[in-house]
């Protein structure tokens, strides 16, 4: 059933992408719609029923070299299923909602075929992201990484013919590459630590990396601390967060239902769900830890306040994305998985929604993005509006305090609130500020895009129409899913101590901590395990490089990984102290919330002045924030320009003269002096080749009688 | 040696005799004239190649550590065998399906074509199931005067003669050089058989000079087949005068059985002779693929490239040997199988874009390519990529078992070589990527243009996709892509057949 | 007395053989081939191969060489013209040939390897020609049918490389006529009368 899911999009995109000329686009279409509903159904089917130890699918061999040997397999556990559900669901809506998006393209002249090339891709990517999420070791995981990296690349540069989204799609590329190379080189740092790549021996290993120092970049570092820090890195750049988070928002150049499926609910979110993936060896990281929990609050407040003043209704919604990536990461970082992967299902919910519906209003507006020129739009798009309100809702978390009644938001946001005042002050703050501000802007949305008078095009206002069935009943299903999503998983994912080690499948620690403080079943068999690597070395006294290679084999295969699907060390009572916050942090949220929808009111319903004076009063601190706080400039003048430059020096100086300059026979340098010299003995004279043959039988012989004598 | 001996070894070679049959038959049926002539002789071919191949899965050892050895200890048949004789089948039979397009382009349809290559097959299979030094000999000089014949088939075309005449010349000297080394061998030892010589020389004196003679002499002999630096000269001279799918066989299965050749004799029988050549050898291995990567980068025309490439590439293969180890014997056994994929599939698409041998073959043939048939393009790229060496095509893994055996074996510094070389290979390979995706169609010049096609001005004549060529590019693309996702099972049977012990 | 004998036969090949290819007139390095081969097959003699010496004679001298003579006189090929780009490159070919033939000279000089106990140029048989006859079908069944088929493949290859069709001969295509329909040959019309066609 697993294969299927796993197998199904590929099916789809392969059939979509390459056959669509042999069984026509609109089947391509629905084809794709219907593998992916197919694999959504069994998705949920294995999430309901899901055996709370983990399974392990070996799908085949796959590569084999030395002590490296990789399955592609599927690893099931609590993790997987969440993640199979998300992804196959949103992207199964998505694919659906797609077929009215995508109906008419301005982008493409009507006989141009678009549409099959976008269900492929789109497909494809849910198979890379599927992929990631199912692996059973790092390297299968990296392979489903860069897949999605690549997709991601093909649908923001989907509009191939508009520079803007040429540019975008390279931006997204390189940066990623960038987290994706700390990535990497954090799972080189494992094999060589580890000599394994699969979860299970890195898992069981972790303790004993805790313990381990390595040298890197001329320093000593604890191994767990900078190989969590490395694949954190990486998760960086695929979630968008603080520093390489700049590629978010230009990704929306891409068309909004990818913007929907990959920049908001799945593929963003993919860093997050390493972090908790990696949660064995994260519990023994404890620097690594507190970096996530700064970089992820740091990255919430900064997206929220860059969101208050965009006006392109998508970038709105990306910085949104953006920031509540950043609480999924505190939540993680502070060591509660739980909760992270909570939000992280509610706002795939959410935000696909919203970014659905800002493709419903879009798309009404005649591909107008300007939130400007909107106004006035409930009356003519209602079920729309709807739909975005609900998702304003969620995302705003709407809910009565101390009760268990709210939107999906209300339960994941003030969840991860709670941790997070449990492990940082300075996480806390940041996180209240970003609710208001997240409040503030999703409300100022919902107000300029639906209330006030019609501004901009006339035309085009008198021609906005509701959007067809096969957009609306998406917008439907995820609006069910923002409302209940939070209240049905509130008590497994986070809300309950007990139900949630059930639903993780971890077992009874409690006693533990009685204990010696903190000794896990974990750390004790890597005790055990020292003890063996001892009994070896001493037969293999005398072959110590034997020795050091079972030593790092001991150190994967003698210890045993945890049990479940994330895993928190008996001294991680985070989960428990969030719950015994005081009221006032529970109640904070909520205020932050009112806060913001307060001030969103007065200014855009009641004053709808004071926006502009407000912004001509602070000029610096708006210019800050509508210029996103100069990323993209600093990064210009530090990484882009002397990387042209250096470029530029290569092209001009190393390939031009050195390379090209070869071709002409004018240059200097040894390749193409060698070169001219190979291509002159190449005369076509066979008197010249025979004699070239002797000579080399001449010294052959002189080089065996020599070094054949010597040995 | 008496008939029950006899017929034992009869069927031992059936599927050899299969193909002589059937090449036999092929030249009968070239002398009766029918419009479809040619097509009956593609058919023909091909079901004598599917019959032998199921006549040799049949007589495939099993389990796969036996050997059988008849004709007097001369032809064995053991796994080592068997899988160089499907490698040479499957290279055979796409380079038969490829040759009918070519053929017809260039006006030289005849019979004798599909007899000569048929033979040249019977010669390669000789080669790889020879276990004396004299039938390896006999089947290397069939397989070679077949190819001769080949190589000037096109005689009206000045180039193809001049090819075929030095390859004779040349040929026929690395001949003379490989037999004198037989000749000082059988004096050294008394036999010329391989696992008699294993034995005869494994307490032998190293410093002999006749014993270094005698191996230089073979290796040079072998070494010229594969196109080694420096008796590579006549690789790009051959490659480019030669009809298209005779350069593709060529550089695929004339190759492999050399191979199949250079290990059996020089991983096998002399093993024990080992620090006598393998220094020696891996010199020749970085030069032959220092100068294929260098060379290959200032060429203008395709086969004249492909002709580089191929020499890098065994340049590449020639590590596996230095290595010594089995890991290194199934890595080229990978390499070999993973290169024929990928080779044919790219001299396939050289063949469709080929007009006609006066307009030669330049690199611009490729340009715009993307524009004008994307599938093609798409296909061609991932040839390229795969001969770069790039993941996840089986190039890539081809490589990288090599290098995993190299450095096994403890040769780090000669990996690191081949590793920067291979960069550089790659860089020509990604020239072509550009032209085909980046550089627009050049407009054609010369009486031969066709006219300019389609809304961009694209002045390609419409490619015309036979079923056999389709066939060619299904075969070679699966294989190329299959391997790179696949590796470790094509992995398991190369390392199968290389556990089979040689014969010995 | 059979060493100075194979000493002088030697230097007789090696010298007849030098002057193959460096005698300015073609027809003049045919007849030092024809002397190499007879050298050759008195080399064979010594040896006690004497089936095979008379073998060399009467296929290579009787018929190679002589074929070789023919074709040599009928083409007339300035060979002084093609050796000329040679001239230049004398000196570093010669030294390179010098340094070939000292290693081999004094691999044998210094070779320790004895070769002549592993020769018997009759295993098993009274003669020479008995020795090959037992082992011609038994033996060396392979390498003997194999020799053969590469005869066959030399002749094909001999046939294809040099049948040529002159284009201004007319010739049957044997295969358009009897693959002549009458479809081909005429169609049938149906003219209005005053109209023609």
């Amino acid at each position: 059933m697993e294969t299927i899911i796993l197998f199904a999009p590929l099916v789809g995109a392969i059939l979509a992408g390459f056959g669509w000329k042999v069984i026509g686009e609109k089947p391509a279409q629905y084809l794709t719609v219907g593998l992916l509903f197919l694999a959504a159904l069994l998705s949920w089917i294995v999430f309901i029923w899901l055996e709370p130890e983990t399974r392990t699918i070996t799908l085949f061999r796959w590569i084999e070299s030395g002590s490296l040997s990789i399955d592609w397999a599927i690893r099931m556990d609590r993790l997987t299923a969440t993640m199979l559900v998300v992804v196959t669901t949103v992207s199964s809506l998505v694919h659906l909602y797609s077929i009215g998006y995508m109906a008419h393209d301005e982008n493409f002249s009507d006989n141009e075929p678009y549409r099959a090339r976008f269900f492929a891709y789109l497909s494809f990517f849910t198979f890379t992201m599927l992929m990631l999420v199912t692996s059973d070791n790092l390297v299968q995981m990296f392979f489903g990484w860069e897949g999605v990296g690549v997709a991601s690349y093909l649908l923001i540069g989907f509009y191939f013919k508009k520079p803007s989204a040429n540019a975008a799609a390279m931006k997204a590329f390189i940066v990623n590459r960038v987290g994706d190379f700390g990535f990497a080189l954090g799972i080189f740092g494992l094999f060589y630590m580890v000599d394994s790549i699969r979860l299970e021996d890195v898992f069981a290993a972790a303790p004993k990396l805790a313990e381990t120092q390595i040298s890197f970049l001329w320093a000593e570092w604890n191994a767990a601390n900078l190989l969590m820090m490395l694949l954190f890195i990486g998760a960086m750049g695929k979630s968008a967060q603080l520093f390489l988070h700049t590629w978010l928002p230009d990704a929306m150049e891409g068309p909004t239902p990818v913007s929907a499926l990959i920049h908001a609910a799945t593929m963003v979110t993919a860093g997050v769900f390493l972090v908790a993936r990696m949660s064995p060896l994260m519990e023994y990281a404890p620097y690594a830890k507190d970096f996530i929990v700064i970089v992820g609050a740091t990255t919430a407040l900064f997206a929220a306040s860059v969101g208050l003043v965009q006006n392109d209704i998508k970038r709105v919604i990306a910085y949104s994305t953006c920031s509540q990536l950043g609480y999924m990461f505190v939540a993680a970082g502070a060591g509660v998985y739980g909760a992270a992967m909570f939000h992280l299902l509610t706002h795939a919910f959410f935000k696909a929604l919203l970014f659905l519906g800002a493709g419903s209003v879009i798309h009404a507006m005649h591909h107008e993005q300007d939130m400007r020129n909107y106004g006035g739009l409930r009356k003519k798009i209602p079920l729309t509006f709807a739909a975005m309100v609900i998702g304003t809702l969620a995302i705003t978390g709407v809910g009565i305090p101390f009760t268990y009644i709210g939107f999906a938001g209300f339960f994941s946001k003030d969840a991860i609130i709670e941790s997070a005042y449990v492990v940082s002050d300075y996480a806390f703050w940041m996180l209240v500020i970003a609710a208001l501000f997240t409040s503030f802007y999703s409300w100022r949305l919902i107000f300029m895009t639906f209330f006030g008078e019609a501004r901009g095009d006339k035309h085009t206002h008198d021609h906005a129409h509701e959007s067809p069935m096969s957009m609306l009943v998406p917008l439907g299903v995820l609006s069910l899913g923002a409302i209940f999503s939070g209240f049905i998983f509130y008590s497994s994912f986070f809300g309950d101590v007990e139900k949630s080690r059930e639903f993780f499948g971890m077992p009874e620690h409690i006693a533990a901590v009685e204990g010696e403080g903190g000794e896990t079943a974990g750390s004790s068999h890597g005790g055990e395990a020292e003890a063996e690597v001892a009994d070896t070395s001493e037969h293999n006294a005398e072959e110590t490089v034997v020795a050091m290679s079972e030593h790092n084999v001991a150190m994967a295969g003698g210890a045993v990984a945890p049990q479940g699907a994330i895993y928190m060390r008996a001294d991680n009572m985070v989960l428990e102290e969030a719950h015994e916050v005081a009221d006032w942090v529970k109640l904070s949220p909520f205020i932050a919330m009112l806060l913001g929808l307060g001030t969103a009111y007065m200014f855009y319903m009641r004053r709808p002045d004071w926006p502009r004076r407000l912004a001509e009063a602070q000029k610096p601190l708006y210019l800050f924030l509508l210029n996103k706080w100069y990323f993209d400039e600093i990064f210009d003048v530090i990484f882009v320009r002397p990387a042209m430059a250096l470029g530029r020096f290569l092209w001009k100086q190393g390939d031009e003269k050195t390379i090209d300059g070869g071709l002409n026979g004018l240059a200097m340098g040894v390749v193409p002096y060698l070169t001219r010299m190979a291509g002159r003995a190449q005369s076509g004279y066979l008197f010249h080749y025979a004699f070239a043959m002797v000579l080399g039988i001449a010294i052959l012989i002189t080089w065996m009688s020599i070094g054949g004598g010597v040995e | 040696m008496d008939t029950d001996l006899i017929a034992a070894s009869v069927r031992a070679s059936s599927p050899e005799i299969i193909v002589i049959i059937g090449a036999c038959a092929a030249l009968m049926l070239s002398l009766w004239p029918h419009q479809d002539q040619q097509k009956y002789l593609t058919w023909l071919s091909l079901i004598t190649i599917l019959l032998a191949s199921a006549q040799t899965l049949q007589l495939s050892p099993r389990p796969v550590n036996i050997v059988e050895t008849t004709y007097s200890g001369m032809f064995v048949v053991d796994a080592f065998a068997t899988y160089f004789k499907m490698l040479l089948y499957l290279g055979t039979a796409l380079t038969i399906l490829m040759s009918g397009k070519f053929l017809q382009t260039e006006e030289a349809v005849k019979g004798e074509y599909y007899v000569l290559l048929l033979f040249a097959l019977a010669g390669t299979m000789i080669m790889v199931s020879g276990a004396d030094l004299l039938i390896i000999y006999i089947g290397l000089e069939l397989q070679a005067l077949s190819i001769y014949v080949l190589t000037g088939f096109l005689k009206t075309r000045g180039r193809s003669v001049e090819a075929a005449l030095k390859y004779v010349i040349l040929g026929a000297f690395s001949s003379g050089i490989l037999l004198y080394g037989l000749s000082l061998i059988y004096g050294l030892t008394g036999s010329t058989q391989l696992g008699v010589l294993n034995s005869a020389l494994a307490t032998a004196d190293l410093s002999e000079p006749m014993l270094i003679l005698a191996t230089v002499f073979l290796l040079v002999g072998l070494l010229f087949k594969i196109g080694a630096v420096p008796f590579h000269m006549w690789v790009p001279d051959i490659y480019e005068g030669a009809p298209t799918p005779i350069t593709a066989y060529l550089s695929v299965a004339s190759k492999t059985a050399a191979f199949a050749v250079l290990l059996r004799v020089f991983m096998g029988s002399l093993i024990g002779l080992e620090p006598l050549w393998s220094s020696g050898l891996a010199a020749i291995a970085v030069a032959t693929m220092a100068l294929g990567s260098l060379v290959a980068l200032v060429q203008d025309n395709i086969k004249r490239l492909l002709a580089y490439s191929s020499i890098s590439h065994v340049g590449f293969l020639l590590l596996g040997i230095i290595a010594g180890t089995t890991s290194g014997m199934s890595a080229i056994l990978l390499y070999l199988l993973i290169y024929t994929f990928m080779t044919l599939g790219l001299f396939a698409i050289v063949i469709l874009l080929h007009r006609d041998v006066r307009a030669g073959e330049p690199l611009t043939l490729f340009s715009g390519l993307a524009q004008s048939h994307a599938g093609l393009a798409f296909m061609a790229m991932i040839f390229l990529f795969s001969l770069a060496g790039i993941p996840p095509t089986g190039g890539f893994f081809a490589k990288f078992y090599v290098l995993v055996a190299l450095i096994d074996a403890g040769h780090v510094t000669l990996a690191v070589i081949a590793v920067l070389l291979s960069a550089v290979a790659a860089w020509f390979y990604l020239r072509l990527i550009m032209l085909i995706y980046i550089q627009p169609a050049e407009p054609t010049t010369g009486s031969t243009a066709a006219p300019a096609t389609g809304p961009t001005g694209h002045a390609r004549a419409a490619i015309l996709l036979s079923a056999p060529m389709r066939l060619v590019l299904l075969f070679s693309f699966s294989g190329t892509v299959l391997s790179g996702i696949f590796p470790a099972w094509f992995l398991a049977m190369a390392r199968q057949a290389s556990l089979s012990g040689l014969g010995n | 007395m059979a060493v100075i004998a194979f000493y002088l036969i030697a230097a007789v090949v090696l010298v007849s053989a030098l002057s193959v290819i460096m005698a300015r007139n073609p027809v003049h390095s045919v007849l030092w081939l024809i002397l190499a081969f007879f050298s050759s097959a008195g080399l064979l003699v010594l040896i006690g191969a004497e089936f095979l010496a008379m073998l060399l004679v009467v296929v290579y001298v009787g018929a190679v060489a002589v074929l070789f003579l023919f074709v040599v006189m009928m083409l007339d090929v300035d060979f002084v013209e093609l050796k000329r780009g040679t001239l230049r490159y004398w000196p570093f070919a010669v030294l390179v040939g010098i340094i070939f033939a000292a290693e081999i000279v004094l691999a044998s000089v210094i070779g320790t390897a004895d070769m002549e106990t592993n020769f018997d140029a009759s295993p098993g048989a009274e003669t020479n020609a008995e020795a090959i006859g037992q082992v011609m079908y038994t033996q060396y069944l392979l390498l003997f049918q194999m020799a053969g088929i590469i005869l066959l493949v030399a002749m094909i290859g001999a046939i294809v490389l040099t049948l040529r069709h002159r284009p201004e001969t007319k010739r049957q295509n044997i295969a358009k006529q009897t693959s002549r329909r009458r479809s081909d040959a005429y169609e049938l019309k149906d003219p209005t009368p005053g109209q023609g066609i």
